[in-house]
């Protein structure tokens, strides 16, 4: 099938790149569009158990790269691509009790940060996002507006968004918006 | 069809000098336009449902086929259902054999029905567009303006130009749906859904029915196979033939007689805008989202879209729906967001799988079904009405209701 | 419709996460029960005034389906359970 190759072009090469609202105030927002690395989707196989000490062994070791989101479901990330070789020799480390797919072409990370950030995420979704009850280390599938998105909170003021590549660029400028009133600097990283 | 007016008794009650007479009087001498009887213990008829269906089945039975010991039974008051919710539509632009010829046969009575019931039911044929806004949408409004003509329905392709001229403000260069024309029927349009109500009811009532309000059905009582009575919150009321015009509440109905019917319930709602100087003529409908419009002679837009979803018995809606029928409209009518909205309402519906009504006789002699209406069984009310005191009075379907049967599902073909 | 649903994997939500799919009391027949089984099947439905099962999907969340008891009438909701929790359906 591979008779040609596919250009990958990052889906927020184009997206707004700039300082947005609210002149410096001490709780500025800052929106980073995240590497495009590797996105694996693992599904427990029907009847495995609990998992969570095995999907780790698929990782690359950093904090927060297992990010679960339901009864036997996890996307594990790194910003490192990895190749689809490299990505089916991982298969055996699961024991056979769960089963990875490459999502790499499919969902995108934003990394949204600030001592406002709550707030922010709050006009979007219903879940709580207070230190207390969300964590670092703590995801939720949820709804952002209309979006659905995977967050998770890797700082105390950090959090990163996975979404759907196809939404990014629409998520991106709401997120501006939602961040007018604290000031934001957006970055493509171009 | 359509009686002589000079010998219907209401047109003596409300003749020009009767009229002269109570303004001479103040106007104090004035009765109620229908009675407030005391259930008898006996009917010939009871329908169940004072809704549009109901009345209009009560008239019909009473002024053509002589059917006059009738009762009315409505739970609550007369017009508190979806005849007093919907967005008052009528149109005959069906594409399907069975539904054609019925909802022509509705929009014909429509024509006549102020005439024939002597009430100002504000029937308005200000035309109903449909818009279309790819190749592919165009080529389904001309099959199905095709089909309607070949009904004898009228049926006009309009053009994005044309319908320019007519609704200049709609966006007809959106990026994602730009307006490339409109399926007109002109016939179609909007009546004033209390009105419809009303007049049928008093129509009725002077031809000997009885409508009693505030009579919640409770139960059916059986004996021999046969109904012989219904319990209600007014105590047991006999009859020789029962009839069902609960719309959305038809299976809490049917289950009196444990009859399971292809329907669920659910919710659809309704808006009402503040009042704003004529700009909408027309019905419009958006062929890209749910939603459509028109304009109420006080100024209001009255506009709905699509259920929202889930089964529901309760008469209000969800938010989320309020914002995508808001995003639809607004996707139409950009303009539209700049207007308030004064009231939004729900009504509880029988959605039928199909989509189609049922009129038929039930698995029961002298029990029948008038039901599953959707959103869209406004419209059908005069000839709904029509074909079920047909069927009522003569146990025979009529024959331009004769495709809405129960057990069409079970068995397709029309033996 | 109630505005939250409390997923039981991921707490109380709003209904717009989830995706309605209709009465979880039925039970698909055999291909071979016959054409009245599968007439009532893919047709009647008992469309109670009151308290009712349903399948919903959590869609923009977790992705499970899960069995909600609602009542039709109020919005009440009684219990949410995960639909493998409920066995074969549907
Ligand atoms: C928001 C909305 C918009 C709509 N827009 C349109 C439109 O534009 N065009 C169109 O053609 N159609 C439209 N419809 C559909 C239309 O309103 C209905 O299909 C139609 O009104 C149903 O018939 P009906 O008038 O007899 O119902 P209803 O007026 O609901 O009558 C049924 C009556 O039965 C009574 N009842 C129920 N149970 C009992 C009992 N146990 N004992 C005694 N009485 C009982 C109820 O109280 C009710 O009054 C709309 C519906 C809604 C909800
Ligand atoms: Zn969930």
């Amino acid at each position: 099938m591979a008779d040609f190759a596919l250009l990958h072009r990052p889906a927020l090469a184009g997206a707004k790149s700039s300082s947005f609202g609210a002149p410096s105030t001490g709780a500025r927002i800052t929106l980073t569009a995240l590497p495009e690395g590797h996105v694996l989707h693992v599904l427990a196989a029907r009847g495995s158990g609990d998992l969570q000490g095995l999907i780790p062994r698929i990782g690359d070791g950093t904090p927060h790269a297992v990010r679960p989101y339901g009864p036997g479901q996890w996307f594990v990330i790194g910003d490192a691509a990895l190749s689809a070789a490299e990505i089916f020799g991982k298969t055996p480390l699961l024991d056979g009790k769960a089963s990875i797919s490459d999502q790499g072409h499919g969902r995108v990370r934003i990394g949204i940060s600030g001592p406002a950030v709550e707030a922010v995420l709050a006009k979007g979704t219903a879940v709580d996002l207070a230190l207390s009850n969300f964590p670092v280390g703590h995801s939720a599938m949820t709804l952002i507006g209309h979006i659905s998105a995977l967050i998770s909170r890797t700082g105390a003021e950090n959090f990163e968004l996975l979404v759907l590549r196809g939404f990014a660029g629409n998520l991106w400028d709401e997120l501006i918006q939602m961040s007018l009133e604290f000031g934001v600097d957006a970055r493509t990283g171009k | 069809m359509i009686g002589a007016v000079h010998r219907d008794p209401i047109a003596m009650r409300y003749s020009a000098f009767s009229v002269f007479l109570n303004a001479l009087r103040g106007n104090k001498g004035w009765t109620p336009a229908w009675r407030s009887p005391v259930p008898k213990n006996h009917y010939d008829v009871i329908i169940i449902g004072g809704g549009g269906h109901g009345l209009a089945t009560a008239y019909y039975l009473a002024k053509e086929f002589g059917v006059t010991n009738v009762a009315v039974l409505e739970k609550s008051y007369i017009g508190s259902g979806n005849v007093g919710r919907n967005t008052t539509i009528i149109r005959s632009n069906y594409l399907l054999q069975g539904n054609n010829p019925f909802y022509e046969l509705s929009m014909k009575l429509w024509e006549g029905l102020e005439q024939d019931f002597n009430f100002n039911a504000m029937v308005s044929q200000r035309g109903v567009l449909n818009l279309y806004h790819s190749d592919a949408q165009r080529d389904a409004y001309t099959r199905r303006g095709n089909a309607m003509r070949l009904h004898g329905v009228d049926a006009d392709l309009l053009d994005r130009n044309a319908v320019r001229q007519m609704l200049p403000f709609l966006d007809f260069d959106n990026a994602r749906f730009p307006i490339q024309g409109a399926l007109m029927q002109k016939r179609g349009g909007t009546v004033r859904h209390d009105a419809v109500a009303w007049g049928y009811a008093r129509g009725a009532d002077s031809r000997g029915v009885d409508i009693i309000q505030n009579c919640e059905v409770t139960g059916i009582r059986r004996e021999n196979g046969r109904v012989v009575g219904v319990e209600t919150s007014q105590g047991f009321i006999g009859c020789s033939k029962l009839a069902l015009a609960a719309a959305g509440n038809s299976t809490t109905v049917a289950d009196m007689v444990d009859m399971k019917l292809p329907i669920e319930s659910h919710v659809l709602q309704a808006f009402v805008s503040e009042g704003l100087k004529p700009f909408i003529d027309n019905v419009v409908t958006f062929g890209a989202g749910h939603f459509y419009v028109s304009q109420s002679d006080k100024g209001g837009l009255v506009f709905g879209g699509d259920i929202d979803g889930y089964n529901s018995y309760a008469q209000r809606g969800n938010l989320a729906t309020v914002e995508h029928v808001a995003e639809a409209g607004v996707a139409m009518i950009p303009a539209l967001s700049r207007v308030r909205v004064l009231r939004s309402w729900g009504g509880v519906m029988d959605m039928s799988m199909d989509g189609s009504p049922i009129i038929d006789r039930t698995h029961i002699d002298n029990l029948y079904l008038n039901a599953g209406w959707c959103y869209g069984g406004f419209k059908a009310t005069p000839a709904s009405g029509f074909c079920y005191a047909h069927l009522i009075a003569k146990n025979e379907p009529h024959e331009t209701g004769r495709a809405f049967r129960l057990d069409r599902f079970a068995r397709p073909d029309d033996r | 419709m109630a505005s939250l649903i409390a997923c039981p994997h991921c707490g109380p939500r709003p209904k717009e996460e989830f995706t309605v799919r209709g009465d979880a009391g039925i039970t698909r027949p055999a291909p071979d029960a016959g054409e009245d089984a599968w007439y009532a099947y893919v047709y009647l439905r008992d469309n109670p005034r009151g308290r009712h099962k349903e399948h919903w999907h959590h869609t923009s969340g977790c992705r499970r389906w899960l069995v909600v008891e609602r009542d039709t009438m109020t919005h009440t909701i009684y219990t949410v359970t995960d639909a493998s929790a409920e066995g074969e359906t549907a």
